[in-house]
């Protein structure tokens, strides 16, 4: 099973790597919609704003669509990518987890 | 009257001390809220009399479970900062700052996921009850923990007075007193319940902090839109819509109001001082912009004030809750506040220059005044920045009482320290650096909160952020280079802030991104061109190849 430090450093880098991308499109939407949306020179701003439920459209597509999206991810992240490796506990040799008794504060 | 009224050129004002709120439904909500941060510390004040001090003051006895790591950690992520410095900036300059705020969308996956789960295992096996601890244990070198440790105090020391400015102001506003006074009872209450409560203290107020942070701020939105009659009315159709709303700044040069300046970015002109004859630039250039986006998201992986969550958290499972509850937090916090903040002018909402910061609890009282919110409702929404102010500065508190004492007098200069004295010198350290950011406080009176707060958020990642990622993830990186990023990242910044003009007519960054770059280059290019550390030191961090 290989040691249990390197393998946990293995599986905290392959979590990493997962954050960047959701990082790194997080970025790229933002940057995309902003700047072809919201960074328009004086002239091309239209007479009547484009508004979506009251917002100015670059915000709604560029702000708050973006974050429902990376809501998502996060849980995706935290149900699927997260995995199991309870700090208190030491692995055995056969990559079993040995429990460790610990008090509790909230749920 | 003599007593509490002071005779000032003719006319009688009221002496420092005076309370003029008589108001009690809405003072009723807020003294309950005090008297819950009580009857909190005074619990926790009772676990420090079972087992180890350190372990209890410091951690908590690492026992978080996933409700209070996860409102623990977002109470202390925002500060007055996002309750009074951010909506006080959308009420001076509009909707570009959604682009301000857009790195959040990302923080809680970024803050959690990244070092959350490694700081905690290493911490653990370790027995490091600090960052500091754990990158001086890695390296074996004072010099590492000593330079961790001043960066720490020199970025906490600057927040705390931001934060000490933010909680008088809402307590003038509650009050209606002076800013001595607000100030004055700030900070009694606040470092009373941190210095007898300890982190425990510090962890169940700011749970119940952060939920009457999220209660207060998501209230105002259908009341505030209530009362301004919607959103699009607000934005572009009433007499004071953003899209019709005069710039200030250009107005007081004498040039006219770019069109739709408050609705697109960059948006409207910089408040200058007054007087000043150099007109402002345009608020959010792309470069600054960008800048933020990377502060806002990279800047809550190794902040001071959040990482001690990490070592404090039970197992996995309080991880992974916490994460898929702070996700929709930011957005719910954020969001609120760039709505209601955008309607606020179009409820005849007016703060002379230099007072915006109390826009949000400005909003409340006009609510009542509109008769849009009971007024106990008001109480509420004054309390919940309140709240944040607070729950940043008790866990900023901790962090320097924990860097003087456990980092620099028991592990760099050596003092051995009984149970008993470690008590004490921890409860004089705390009520001490209470005292002195109150007087900074008393100095300085910053014309925005919220620059200062980036400040924080933005040095604090410059110097830290990178060696810390080296030392969890990087067996190459060695204690000079770690040194190295950790100086250097916080000189660079410092620098850049004075030498930022200079290089603004380029591309306009923040000085954040210079001290970020720079510390980068530096842990990794002197760590290459250092000795690495031998297998038997790195195994019990990286295991053995």
């Amino acid at each position: 099973m290989g040691d249990p430090e390197a393998r946990h450093l293995r599986q905290c880098l392959r979590e990493a790597g997962v954050v960047l991308v959701l990082w790194l499109a997080g970025l790229a939407w933002t940057l995309v919609v902003v700047i072809g949306w919201g960074y328009l020179p004086v002239a091309e701003r239209p007479e009547v704003p484009d508004l979506v439920w009251g917002m100015p459209a670059w915000v709604v597509w560029g702000l708050f669509v973006p974050w429902f999206l990376e809501i998502a991810a996060a849980w995706w992240f935290a149900l699927r990518v997260l995995a199991d490796d309870d700090p208190d506990q030491q692995i055995d040799d056969d990559g079993n987890l040995v429990a460790a008794a610990v008090s509790e504060v909230g749920a | 009257m003599r007593g509490l009224l002071a005779e000032a050129g003719g006319r009688i004002e009221p002496a420092w001390y005076h309370v003029g709120q008589r108001d009690y439904a809405i003072l009723v909500p807020f003294v309950l809220f005090m008297l819950g941060v009580a009857v909190i510390t005074v619990f926790s004040h009772r676990h420090q009399k079972t087992g180890d001090f350190r372990t209890e003051y410091y951690v908590a006895g690492r026992s978080f479970g996933a409700w209070v790591l996860a409102m623990s950690w977002v109470a202390t992520m925002a500060s007055g900062g996002s309750f009074l410095g951010y909506p006080s900036l959308v009420f001076s300059y509009g909707w570009t700052m959604a682009f301000w705020v857009s790195g959040s969308i990302v923080t809680a996956v970024i803050g959690l996921g990244i070092v959350g789960k490694r700081i905690n295992r290493l911490a653990r096996r370790t027995g490091a009850l600090t960052l500091v601890d754990l990158l001086r244990d890695r390296f074996g070198s004072d010099a590492v923990g000593v330079t961790y440790s001043a960066v720490i105090l020199v970025t906490t020391s600057v927040y705390l007075v931001a934060q000490f400015v933010a909680g008088a102001r809402i307590l003038e506003s509650l009050l209606q007193t002076s800013y001595v006074m607000g100030l004055l009872l700030f900070a009694v209450s606040v470092v009373a319940y941190t210095t007898f409560g300890g982190f425990r203290a510090v962890a169940w107020t700011d749970t119940l902090q952060g939920i009457v942070m999220i209660i207060g701020v998501v209230l105002l939105v259908p009341l505030t839109l209530s009362a301004a009659g919607g959103l699009e009315q607000a934005t572009l159709t009433g007499d004071r819509a953003q899209a019709v709303r005069v710039d200030p700044e250009a107005a007081e040069h004498g040039v006219e109001t770019e069109r739709h300046a408050y609705l697109y970015p960059p948006g409207p002109r910089q408040q200058t001082e007054p007087g000043d004859e150099e007109m402002g630039g345009v608020f959010l250039p792309l470069g600054m912009g960008l800048s933020l986006f990377l502060i806002r998201s990279l800047g809550a992986v190794m902040m001071p004030t959040t990482v001690p969550r990490m070592l404090a958290f039970r197992d996995t499972a309080a991880l992974r809750r916490a994460l898929m509850v702070l996700a929709p937090y930011f957005l719910l916090m954020y969001g609120s506040s760039l709505i209601v903040m955008n309607c606020a002018p179009s409820l005849g909402i007016d703060l002379e220059p230099g007072k915006s910061d109390q826009a949000m609890p400005a909003l409340a009282q006009r609510l009542v005044e509109l008769k849009a919110a009971p007024a106990l409702l008001a109480g509420l929404l004054i309390a919940a920045p309140f709240a944040a102010v607070m729950s940043t500065v008790d866990s900023a508190l901790l962090v320097i009482s924990a860097c003087v004492v456990r980092d620099l007098v028991e592990k760099s200069f050596g003092v051995r320290l009984s149970d008993v004295a470690v008590r004490r010198l921890s409860y004089s350290v705390t009520a001490l650096a209470g005292a002195g950011v109150f007087l900074g406080a008393l100095m300085i009176e910053p014309r925005f909160l919220q620059p200062l707060v980036i400040h924080y958020v933005g040095g604090s990642a410059s110097a830290l952020f990178w060696p810390g990622l080296a030392t969890l993830f990087w067996r190459r990186a060695t204690a000079k280079g770690v040194t190295a990023g950790l100086a250097g990242g916080g000189l660079i910044y410092i620098a850049a802030i004075f030498f930022k003009p200079l290089m603004d007519p380029i591309v306009p960054l923040h000085p954040f991104v210079y001290g970020f770059v720079g510390s980068a280059l530096l842990v990794s290019l002197v760590s290459l061109k250092t000795p690495g550390q031998d297998q038997r030191q790195l195994a019990p961090y990286f295991g053995v190849n």
